[in-house]
């Protein structure tokens, strides 16, 4: 699920990094992505196996142009929906820790069948 | 009814579970003060919130050990809050004043590119553990409303 979430977020043309990877004393990106993912809990269980999955994410973007900032989260919750994520809302600011990028956010999450086989 | 809402400046906690709305009703039925039992249902449950906060904020358990906390944030942490009404709806404001607490408290829940989020802080307001928790408080206060006319 992270990688169909960052495949999404990369059609939108912007890098897409994990939140806290990048390097404070080195300059941001222009513009850029950053996900966590905050879980992965089980969603229905059968026969004491869980059968599913809900993931939860947070996708944020930053950039140097306000402009782009109102408009790309609301482009990648498109996207992501597109994709099957599921995003409600259309987003809340974020402080970017530096004084030339602000930040905007959105919550994703996408529901996984367990394919896995029981071992 | 009470809702659940969670804005991106600060949180807050409302009632929902399943049965919700027959539980009103029969609370009706019995003459039973629904707005006090509402607000001691919200308040236990903004509490039981706001002490997983307090424990995400020890020092230990802040990023680099707390070492570069000061105390500003958690001394900023709504602590006996009110009960706010809009008409039937009701919540009540789990988190932190940020006149108090400065703005710390969104780098720590939400991180910044450079900066992880403290996850244990955010799961205290938003993990499915504490909807849990906070459906099983209130679905126990109205219970005990229920239980308590019937006395």
């Amino acid at each position: 699920m992270k990688e169909l979430l960052i495949s999404t977020l990369e059609t939108l043309g912007y890098p897409v990094f994990l939140q806290g990877s990048l390097n404070e004393a080195a300059p941001y990106p222009e513009s850029f992505f950053t996900f966590w993912n905050n879980s992965s809990d089980d969603l229905r269980h059968y026969d004491n196996r869980a059968n599913a999955f809900v993931w939860n994410f947070d996708v944020n973007f930053y950039s140097i142009d306000p402009a782009l900032v109102q408009s790309v989260p609301l482009a990648a919750k498109a996207a992501l929906r597109r994709a099957g994520f599921i995003v409600g809302g259309r987003g809340f600011d974020l402080p970017s820790g530096v004084e030339t990028h602000t930040g905007r956010g959105i919550n994703a999450i996408i529901i996984e069948n367990n394919t896995e086989e029981e071992e | 009814m009470a809702a659940i809402r969670h804005s991106g400046a600060n949180h807050t906690v409302g009632v929902e579970f399943t049965g919700f709305s027959e539980v009103i009703k029969r609370l009706q039925s019995l003459d039973k003060d629904v707005k006090a039992i509402t607000e001691d249902a919200l308040k236990q449950a903004a509490a039981a919130v706001t002490k997983k906060a307090e424990t995400a904020m020890e020092k230990g358990n802040l990023p680099a050990r707390g070492r570069y906390s000061t105390g500003k944030t958690l001394s900023g942490m709504l602590r006996d809050p009110r009960v706010i009404w809009r008409g039937t709806e009701a919540e009540i404001p789990v988190g932190f004043d940020s006149e108090k607490s400065g703005l710390a408290w969104i780098y720590l829940i939400r991180g910044n590119p450079a900066h992880q989020k403290d996850q244990a802080l955010y799961d205290a307001f938003y993990s499915s553990e504490t909807e849990g928790e906070v459906r099983a408080i209130e679905k126990r206060v109205f219970y005990a409303g229920i239980e308590d006319a019937q006395k």
